[in-house]
């Protein structure tokens, strides 16, 4: 498998996982191009001590998570009315939360997560975009599996309750 | 089972992406406990969610820019300095050369040092042909069969 391979069988994956994590495509753009540039000039120091993929993922989760902190995310303001109930939704669903979960797509979930902190939103795009197990995820970001399960636990409890209206931000 | 117990255990369900109804253990506390049914739904409704979040294609143009990243050797790495010493033995090659036949008729001390110099000259030439074995300069093969 040459580079254009990995270009290929990444780019996309790549993409949306920054865009899960950074919240905006110009960021996620920039964040893939940025990866693929350190896939390009590190690929000479690989040594397989891990999988590619591995090593792929890790440099995806480390130019994510620096650009995440260097530029914040713009926030999805809660305090805009972003969530503010359609009233066509009544019609079909009184459950609050369902109806924003079906919202757009998911899109606003989407936004939501990307405003979780840094390793929760990293290991809840990494479990529910790219279908990674605990270890795998644990490898990526040189952590122990018992923190990605804390990780998880903690990311869909604050998603839980920021879709409720419960305003403590992360 | 205390409330809890519940929530840990709903989310080590969840964890573990299994496509069936609430284990008994959760049934039974969540019929009997109004809150923790309603955080049961809420947890499962969004796990529901995300894993329904959808794909987004990148653009033509990223794809594009991405393509046209200059690609390496991908599968062929040269590690050191072999380059510079090649590149020094070809120019010490011709200077050498007027020496190669004095050294076959040497009969004073400057001409001995001539050859040493000459050996010198040799040596780096055929170090820079055997590379790998005097300076550990190697080619390595990267895996992709690991992806």
């Amino acid at each position: 498998m040459d580079f254009d391979s990995i270009v290929e069988h990444f780019a996309e994956r790549i993409f949306n996982q920054a865009l899960r994590v950074l919240g905006n495509r110009e960021d996620a753009e920039e964040t893939t191009t940025d990866v693929f540039m350190r896939i390009h000039r590190g690929l000479g120091d690989f040594r397989g001590e891990s999988q590619l993929s591995t090593w792929i993922w890790r440099i995806t989760a480390n130019v994510s998570l620096t650009r995440k902190s260097r530029k914040r995310v713009q926030m999805v303001s809660l305090d805009a009315g972003e969530f503010r109930d359609d009233p066509r939704d009544d019609e079909l669903n009184s459950n609050p939360e369902e109806r924003f979960l079906a919202r757009e797509g998911g899109e606003e979930l989407a936004g939501l997560i990307a405003e979780l902190p840094d390793q929760e939103a990293s290991a809840i795009a990494l479990f529910y975009l790219q279908e990674m197990k605990y270890d795998e995820i644990a490898a990526i970001l040189q952590i122990p599996p018992g923190t990605v399960a804390t990780l998880l636990h903690r990311g869909r409890e604050r998603l839980r309750k920021r879709i409720r209206g419960e305003r403590k931000r992360p | 089972m205390k409330c809890e117990e519940f929530k840990e255990s709903l989310q080590n369900f969840l964890d573990a992406r299994e496509e069936r109804d609430w284990p008994n253990g959760l049934s039974a506390h969540a019929s009997s406990c109004p809150q923790c049914r309603t955080f049961g739904d809420s947890m499962i409704a969004l796990h529901q969610a995300m894993q329904r979040l959808p794909r987004v294609s990148p653009s033509a143009e990223l794809m594009g820019s991405l393509k046209k990243i200059k690609q390496p050797d991908a599968s062929l790495v040269k590690i050191g300095w072999g380059p510079e010493i090649r590149r020094g033995a070809q120019l010490l090659l011709p200077l050498a050369l007027p020496y190669i036949a004095q050294a076959f008729s040497l009969t004073t001390t400057q001409h001995v040092l001539e050859a040493l110099i000459l050996l010198l000259g040799m040596t780096v030439f055929v170090m820079s042909v055997l590379k790998p074995l005097f300076l550990g300069v190697h080619e390595r093969r990267v895996s992709l069969e690991k992806l």
